[in-house]
Order: structure tokens, then C-alpha cells, then sequence
């Protein structure tokens, strides 16, 4: 064979590899773009959410400090001041129009990413005894409920204020959320450090039989996050309406909340008398990756074809509770 | 001795194909890729299967012909001067079809163990399948190019 067929061939070898590359680039993007709308979409049903149940929400709460217009904010009310011009334009002096001033950041931009009142449809929720989170004797406020629901989480393993976070909002509620953990299956933490680990990655293979399960039938992993909420305007049935939360912002709602009740603006909510009236739910938000998913996902949102992933998982959060070592009021 | 190098070329080829296309098929009966099946056999097949099917059409279609198998039989001592020269560079070009044989044994099975590693590597580490396949196609430039080039030098002479 001749040195220029060679070439030709060889040319021909490397113009379809990078052709490959390059149609496998190609493809990938629209993949992302789809993810990015996606995850928009799910903010603005989010956001839609909330607007709706500021409507219905409205009634006036006695112990509501601060009227506010954005009644469904998330987070300490952080009063969003109108920008207005540091510099007053000089008029006719420059022959330039006003400037424009910026329109105010709207209240679905301010509470993106945020847990959410209402919140998120869950996997499933379980109550809360009142009389854990009661005093014993005088009464009982929001700073205290939260102090003893803190101290339950710490026992079990949520040891360090970066394990949980605090939301509320001027309607007397409350919620915390712990980080995004990595379990097993019956709801048990990961052991390690891997618990808290809530990248994308999926598991490797430390043992033959891992080995051979992960080679035929796929590499799997379940995430899970809790919220304790106390409110007192919403039964439990209504944690089973919305929609499911998007996996990257339930990871994203530890880094969002505060570290602590009550600071910013509306810092009466600590000062909220804990009564009768009010309960308390641990809602359970469960997610899944596996070799056949793009990215994790609510084990409730799965597509008919995946939902033998969710074989085997305990679904029910007071369980989850227990095996995690969940307890209140000791 | 040209056939009998296609045909081991051949051989490499298909078992580097069919072991993974049956890992696959077992991977598929258990729901690991669930509907991006076609995805993964699709890389496979595209990597592969054009390789073992110009083997097989060049096999089919332009075969080797017999070589004069009574000059080499015969005793060194029996041949003539002519003869002697022409099994002289026989024997040469045997020799060196040889070394190249083995050259493109060898890029053919780095080729094919890099293909295979995709499949038998991925329960080890974090990454999903279809990331290492990604991944892959930068090794497997430099063992393609002279996979082809080898391959080509066995199934492009007459």
C-alpha cells in the first residue's frame, strides 16, 4: 500500500474521531439548556405557589409584627430598599435622558431557591407530639420549640449548626431544614463522612458483590432531607399538593436559610407564644440517582419506567425518624 | 500466511464486540440503562461493528490467493538460483508481515481493552457509563489511528 493511502486513511481516522467529539459536544448542549429550563420552570412553579397562597393566606394573624406585602417571604423579611440614583442627574447639563431607575427586584427573584410556606410537595410527613415541645411549666415560645428541635437534631447526628437552617415567615411559622445527607435505603445515614456529601457522584464499588451489582443492575443512591415546620394555618393533607422540590435547590436551602431564628428584620417570630394552636410536622423529601438518571430526582417525580428505583426505600417519614435517631423532648 | 493474520485480526475484533455487546444485552435485561439502552449500543456498535464488517467484506470478496506452497517445501539443496532468490524474498516479506501482525495485534487490543475498560471500569469508579464513554474517545484517538492504519496495511493488499 502506498504512503498517501496510508495518510489518507490516517487523516480519515482522526477527521471522524473529532467529528464524533464534536457531534457528541453538539448534542450535549441542548441537554443543558433543557436542564437550566427546567430547573426555571420549576422555580417559577415554585414562586407561582407562593404567590397563590399569599392570596389565600391574607387573613390578619394576631401575633403578626410586621405587615408586609411579600406576606409569603421565606426568610427574615430583609426590606428590599427602591434603588434610587446616587447621583441626581444634572438637568440639561449633559444633553443625556435620566437615567432609567432599576425596577425592584420581584418577590419571586428575592425568594429563589428558598424553602418555601407552603412547603414543597413532600414524600410524606409525620406529627410532632406538642407535648415534646411544650415547657413543662409557663409557656412556651417559638425561640424555645426551635431551640428543643435543634437539640434533637444534634443528638442524632446533625451536630454542627451547618447541618440545618432556619426559615420563617411574618405569618408565624417557622421551619427547619436540615443539609442534604446521603441514606441507605431503610432511612438509616450513610456512615462517614459521606453522609453529607451531596454532589451528583454516584458510589464505587468496595467489594466483589458491589462490584457485580453495580456492573449488571446499576450504581444507586438516596438523598434525604427534613423540614420540621410549625404552623398553624395548614393541615397535613396540604404538604401532599405543589410540587416536588428540584434536587439542586433542597441541596441549596441549607446554604440559604439562617443560622438561627429570629435575626434580620422580623425578629418578634422568636417571640411567638407556642400554643395548642400550633403543630408541628416533619415533612420527608427523598431523592434518587442512578446510572439511568441524568441528575437526582424526587423519588415522586420519576418517569413510569424508572419507578423501580424506589423499590425497597421506606417511604414513610416517621420511620425515617426513628432510624435516624430523631427524637424530641428528652 | 496474510489469511491466517485477517483471520486472527478477525478473532481480537469479534471478541472485543461481543463481550460487551453480551454485557450489555445482561444489562439491559436487568434495567441498568433503562430507556438510554440504545445510547450505549449505539457507541459500542459505532466503535466496533464498521471495523469487523470491512474485515468481513474484504474477507468475502478479495481473498488470498494459494502461494506456491511446493518452493518452500522443497529442499534448500533442490532449488535453483531463481528459485532460491524468489523464497528468499518470500521469506522476508513473511517476516515482516509477522512484526506487523503483531503491531496491530497489539493496537487492535489496547483499542479494544479501552472500549472494554468503559463498560468493566465504571462499577469502580463515580462516574456514570455514558460520562466514561465521553471520556474515552480521547484515548482512543491515538490506538484508532493506528488500529486503522494496520488494519488497513492486512485488508487493503491483494
Amino acid at each position: 500500500m502506498k504512503i498517501s493511502t496510508f495518510v489518507q486513511i490516517v487523516l480519515l481516522s482522526i477527521g471522524g474521531i473529532a467529528c464524533g467529539d464534536a457531534a457528541m459536544n453538539t448534542t450535549s448542549k441542548p441537554a443543558n439548556t433543557a436542564r437550566a429550563n427546567a430547573m426555571n420552570t420549576a422555580t417559577t412553579d415554585t414562586a407561582t405557589t407562593n404567590t397563590e397562597a399569599s392570596k389565600t393566606t391574607s387573613a390578619p394573624v394576631a401575633n403578626t409584627t410586621a405587615p408586609s406585602a411579600s406576606a409569603n417571604t421565606m426568610k427574615p423579611a430583609n426590606t428590599m430598599a427602591l434603588p434610587t440614583n446616587a447621583k441626581p442627574h444634572a438637568n440639561g447639563t449633559t444633553g443625556l435622558p435620566p437615567p432609567q431607575p432599576t425596577p425592584p427586584p420581584t418577590a419571586e427573584k428575592k425568594d429563589e431557591g428558598l424553602f418555601s410556606f407552603p412547603p414543597p410537595k413532600v414524600i410524606s410527613y409525620s406529627l410532632v407530639n406538642n407535648s415534646d415541645l411544650l415547657n413543662k411549666d409557663g409557656q412556651t415560645t417559638f425561640s424555645q420549640v426551635s431551640g428543643k428541635l435543634a437539640a434533637g437534631l444534634k443528638k442524632a447526628g446533625y451536630d454542627t449548626d451547618d447541618k440545618y437552617a432556619y426559615f420563617w415567615n411574618e405569618k408565624d411559622e417557622f421551619a427547619i431544614v436540615t443539609a442534604m445527607e446521603r441514606i441507605n435505603p431503610d432511612g438509616t445515614p450513610i456512615v462517614g463522612d459521606g453522609r453529607w456529601d451531596s454532589s451528583t457522584q454516584l458510589p464505587r464499588a468496595h467489594t466483589w458483590s458491589e462490584y457485580i451489582k453495580y456492573l449488571m443492575s446499576g450504581k444507586k443512591i438516596y438523598y434525604r432531607v427534613f423540614a420540621f415546620i410549625v404552623t398553624a394555618k395548614r393541615a397535613g393533607h396540604s404538604f401532599n399538593k405543589g410540587s416536588s422540590p428540584d434536587f439542586r435547590m433542597a441541596s441549596e436551602w441549607k446554604k440559604k436559610g439562617d443560622s438561627a431564628l429570629g435575626e434580620g428584620e422580623s425578629t418578634a417570630i422568636g417571640d411567638v407564644i407556642f400554643t395548642e394552636k400550633y403543630k408541628c410536622y416533619a415533612l420527608l423529601y427523598l431523592f434518587v440517582n442512578h446510572t439511568r438518571l441524568d441528575s437526582p430526582q424526587s423519588i415522586d417525580t420519576l418517569k413510569e419506567n424508572d419507578q423501580g428505583l424506589t423499590e425497597g426505600v421506606n417511604q414513610a417519614a416517621g420511620d425515617h425518624l426513628r432510624q435516624t435517631g430523631i427524637k424530641f423532648g428528652e | 500466511m496474510l489469511d491466517s493474520y485477517r483471520i486472527r485480526l478477525l478473532v481480537i475484533w469479534c471478541v472485543g464486540f461481543v463481550v460487551p455487546l453480551l454485557l450489555i444485552l445482561f444489562q439491559y435485561l436487568s434495567g441498568k440503562y433503562g430507556d438510554k439502552w440504545a445510547e450505549v449500543l449505539g457507541w459500542l456498535t459505532a466503535l466496533t461493528l464498521s471495523t469487523i464488517s470491512l474485515m468481513i467484506g474484504v474477507m468475502v470478496s478479495n481473498p488470498v490467493e494459494a502461494r506456491d506452497s511446493d518452493l518452500m517445501d522443497k529442499p534448500e539443496g533442490s532449488l535453483t538460483q531463481k528459485e532460491k532468490a524468489a523464497k528468499a524474498v518470500i521469506v522476508k516479506k513473511d517476516s515482516h508481515e509477522k512484526n506487523v501482525f503483531y503491531i496491530a495485534a497489539g493496537a487492535s487490543i489496547t483499542y479494544l481493552l479501552i472500549i472494554n475498560l468503559a463498560f468493566f471500569a465504571e462499577p469502580l469508579v463515580s462516574e456514570k457509563p455514558q460520562e466514561l464513554m465521553r471520556d474515552s474517545k480521547l484515548w482512543l484517538a491515538i490506538p484508532a489511528t493506528f488500529t486503522s492504519l494496520l488494519i488497513g496495511y492486512f485488508f487493503g493488499k491483494k
